[in-house]
């Protein structure tokens, strides 16, 4: 296929969290504000004045002071973020909004404000959420009032945001407008023979979470319009169609190397992927836009952390839903190591899905950078090529 | 060198176990009220037998779990190591109490598994996971809350160090990383297992105290088959706009309970209940007043597993333990009014933090023994602790949510780093010298402040001692590297030489 005209733009803003976009951002006087858990509603920290930046620590190299810090065995997303903090990486920040959802996370960014990570700005603040464990209407009501007291009233009285109903409107317009970007591209992957690679998708995807979204909006419509042009290769390019579903994967290169192994990958069902996370939020009749928000967070979150038997089986059911609609072959697990709620999660779900949903299924660990690719590239093959021969002897229907 | 031909206490066992060949001597009285104390706990084992004889024979061959609670009389000799007078009659009167109400239950769970034959009993059962306490089943007296996980994990894993790998290797070969908390792991392997005794109407499943115990019920239920409902209490427990969801949550499962077991929330019982739970409260607070001084009886190893076990199995449900505490009291009063030292050996008073080796419970018990290290309190007797309000039915629940939010682990792992690092102040108040910090090695949530705890450690005059774990594991560390890392850090760090160098280094790998 033709190269997308902005795929090396959009790959040089990954090369580093404080990317040129951002920069221009902070240069335009919008605050800068972090996240990394789908539950810190991403569509709140575009609220006027503001852009949302969901943190990443590309090109890591050695994070022995975050190990210092955490030990060995925390998971090395967290380290390397935490790294990147104290090395002066999220400098550009004017908050960090945070959940106590994953432990390790949770500490790590407990970190910014225990070592004062951010210079250089005295206003800079961390703010700790509550998020439960369930989706009812109570838990709803809980989650919006702990996005009201602990996201948007500090960002109103430190800063003077705008945190009115109209505002809340404008920033859902903003996601509304963005995810239907991505969530056009993304959709295309559903066809037989795609006119979009999975790794070009995950890096526009990114983009679309790290970069403030007014300075990138126009390049993703003008890469959707040229994607939905653009003539596919006229043979599949790949040799089977996988789901990728588990952590956090903020590495396009993963992909990628999946990909250089034989797979499409059709559905991202990762943390920093877009599904969930670039559907559309309604605001029903009645219902404030905070509501509305805090509903659709709740209650579109693929994160094993939901205890009740209906999201644990659902969350099955939705990656199965994912492989009929994406039509897959097969289904990776992916587990950042030392990550308790994707251990068990992994476990059950490769379980659940290879012996009683019928998909073919592996689970594998992996770290936040891809230095064990040798390894992973093995098992990678394995794999493809035994879909591969499912198709080929018509085992796969 | 050390005093060897003094103490060489060790010798007392078989070598490469950790069994006795003969009873410890205390002198005449106080070996004769061990005695006694050792026959009483023969008496409580004999009670439990006749709960259900033929049920209990049948569970000791149908559980691999169950087996393990033969070594209880060893376990409990193991905890009275080197105490003496009113440290002894402490430790002998807390215990009884602990294997009285933990082998009642065990003998319920027995009595209505219908694994051996259905019955009405097992229906009166209410199963609750890990380690909640039971108040919030204080309305319901005639239904019974067990707690799911412990007898097979955290109980099983202090009488036999052996008990657990089993249940860990069971999950890990069915995929589960080996860094994953082991307490968890090993439930969960006893679910794959299918080794939980079928009994109960229902289970209340939770969020406490981490992130894998949450993902853990998740797959125990899909294994127990029984109506369930996680109640999910708030992370951040110190945010009071909280109290409105832990309200919402406690009446769910009051709710829950009754349309699961048919019985109706009984006020008055409840509030009989929540009073003796407050009492207990009380009564913990009024200890710490004495374990403040030098002068108290109260220390080593069974206090804080008595805190924990009445914290678990009690909330104010068994009237023992205000009674045992009433005891314990009066012991702790006279030791106090006489001066007396109770622990004449000690040459440092320790606070000891984080997820211990619960497959060496008696760890302070050496520590006191081979090194002088009295350790004073430990992390567990610092959770729950919450004087639940009597002003409303709305006020009590939000006071049993807090107990729940605040329990065993809970406390200091989740709500915020303040919590975690509690120990400084702690030792300071119980005029400590020294802090213990259980490093076990699959706790996310304490693992993440190490840094932070090694960097305000050099800032302050008490000493951190950290001393590696694996909970349920003593494969990956022993008690016998857990004891090296202790005496390396003594010698090296303290300048010091062990009070008896005969328990410095043995060999009990094979041992219970």
């Amino acid at each position: 296929m033709k190269d997308l005209k902005h795929l090396i733009y959009f790959e040089n803003l990954l090369q580093q969290a404080d990317n040129e976009l951002v920069e221009q951002g902070r240069k335009d006087g919008k605050l800068a504000l972090g996240y990394t858990c789908y539950f810190v509603p991403e569509t709140l920290l575009n609220l006027p004045g503001c852009f949302s930046t969901r943190l990443r620590a590309p090109n890591t190299g050695s994070i022995d002071v975050g190990t210092y810090y955490m030990t060995n065995k925390i998971c090395s997303y967290t380290r390397s973020i935490l790294e990147r903090g104290i090395e002066g990486g999220y400098n550009y920040l004017d908050a960090l909004l945070s959940s106590e959802t994953c432990q390790m996370m949770h500490r790590g960014h407990e970190h910014f404000e225990l070592l004062g990570l951010v210079k250089n700005n005295p206003k800079f603040f961390m703010s700790m959420m509550d998020v439960p464990f369930s989706d009812s209407d109570n838990a709803v009501d809980h989650y919006e009032d702990q996005i009201k007291t602990k996201l948007l009233q500090p960002l109103h009285d430190v800063y003077g945001v705008d945190i009115s109903d109209d505002a809340v409107r404008k920033a859902i317009e903003d996601h509304n407008e963005i995810s239907a970007i991505i969530t056009e591209i993304g959709d295309l992957r559903k066809l037989p023979i795609p006119p979009i690679t999975g790794y070009e998708f995950h890096v526009i995807q990114l983009v679309s979470e790290v970069c403030p979204h007014y300075l990138v909006m126009d390049k993703l419509r003008e890469t959707l319009e040229e994607v939905k042009k653009r003539a596919p290769e006229k043979k599949p390019w790949f040799r089977a169609r996988i789901v990728l579903t588990g952590s956090e994967i903020d590495d396009p290169g993963f992909t990628k190397l999946l990909e250089d192994c034989g797979a499409m990958v059709v559905a991202d069902r990762y943390c920093y992927g877009s599904l969930p996370g670039r559907e559309q939020i309604e605001i029903k009749d009645g219902e404030t836009a905070l509501r509305a928000v805090a509903r659709h967070y709740l209650r579109t979150s693929q994160c094993p952390r939901f205890m009740e038997t209906e999201r644990s089986t659902g969350r099955r059911e939705y990656v199965k839903q994912l492989v009929n609609e994406y039509h897959a072959d097969g289904v990776i697990y992916t587990q950042m190591k030392f990550c308790e709620f994707w251990s068990y999660e992994r476990v059950l779900g490769v379980h659940v899905l290879y012996e009683e949903m019928g998909v073919p299924t592996i689970g594998i660990e992996r770290e936040y950078t891809v230095t064990s690719a040798g390894q992973l590239r093995t098992r990678f093959q394995a794999f493809i090529e035994s879909l591969e021969i499912k198709n080929i002897q018509g085992g796969n229907k | 060198m050390a005093d060897k031909k003094i103490m060489d206490e060790q010798n007392r066992f078989i070598e490469g176990t950790n069994i006795e060949k003969h009873r410890e001597w205390r002198g005449l009285k106080d070996t004769w009220y061990d005695y006694t104390q050792w026959i009483k706990l023969l008496v409580i084992v004999m009670k439990f037998v006749a709960i259900s004889p033929f049920r209990i024979a049948r569970g000791v061959l149908e559980y691999r779990w169950m087996g393990s609670y033969l070594a209880a009389f060893n376990m409990r000799d193991r905890c009275m190591e080197g105490l003496r007078g009113p440290a002894l009659q402490v430790a002998n009167e807390q215990l009884n109490t602990i294997m009285s109400a933990t082998t009642t239950q065990i003998g319920q769970m027995m009595k209505g598994d219908r694994r051996f034959g259905d019955n009405d009993f097992a229906k009166k059962i209410v199963l609750l996971e890990q380690t909640m306490p039971p108040e919030i089943m204080a309305g319901f007296p005639n239904l019974i809350p067990i707690p799911l996980e412990v007898y097979q994990g955290l109980l099983n894993c202090y009488m036999d160090q052996n008990a657990c790998p089993f249940y860990i290797d069971v999950m890990e070969n069915a995929g589960l990383p080996a860094d994953s908390c082991r307490l968890s792991a090993n439930a969960t392997g006893v679910a794959i297992n299918d080794d939980f005794p079928k009994i109960g109407a229902c289970v209340i499943e939770n969020n406490m105290p981490c992130d894998s115990s949450t993902m853990n019920s998740q797959v125990i239920d899909r294994r127990l088959g029984l109506p369930s409902l996680p109640a999910e209490v708030p992370m951040r427990w110190e945010d009071r706009n909280t109290d409105k969801y832990s309200l919402v949550q406690m009446k769910r499962i009051i709710k829950f309970v009754e349309d699961s077991t048919g019985e109706k929330f009984d006020e008055q019982a409840f509030w009989d209940v929540i009073n003796r739970h407050n009492k207990e409260v009380s009564n913990e607070m009024e200890k710490w007043e004495f374990m403040q001084t030098p002068y108290s009886p109260i220390g080593g190893t069974v206090g804080a597993l008595y805190h924990a076990t009445y914290f678990t199995f009690s909330g104010g449900r068994n009237p023992a333990f205000v009674k045992t505490d009433e005891k314990v009291l009066k012991i702790a009063k006279d030791c106090y009014e006489q001066k007396l030292n109770a622990f004449p050996k000690a040459r440092h008073r320790a606070i000891m933090w984080g997820g211990p080796a619960c497959y060496w419970p008696q760890f302070p018990n050496w520590l006191y023994n081979c090194w002088g290290i009295l350790v004073v309190a430990a992390m567990d007797s610092f959770s729950g602790n919450v004087t639940i309000p009597t002003t409303s039915l709305d006020d009590a629940l939000v006071g049993i949510a807090r107990n729940h939010e605040t329990g065993v682990m809970r406390r200091h792992l989740t709500g915020g780093w303040q919590h975690l690092v509690e120990f400084w102040g702690e030792a300071e108040k119980f005029s400590c010298d020294m802090v213990i910090l259980n490093n076990d090695i699959t706790c996310k949530g304490a693992l993440g402040l190490t840094g932070v705890i090694l960097d305000q450690a050099k800032d302050k005059k008490t000493r951190l001692m950290m001393v590696s774990n694996d909970m349920f594991n003593h494969v990956t560390i022993s008690r016998a590297d857990m004891r090296k890392e202790v005496n390396d850090y003594m010698r090296a760090v303290m300048q010091e030489e062990p009070l008896d160098a005969s328990l410095c280094d043995y060999d009990d790998y094979e041992g219970w």
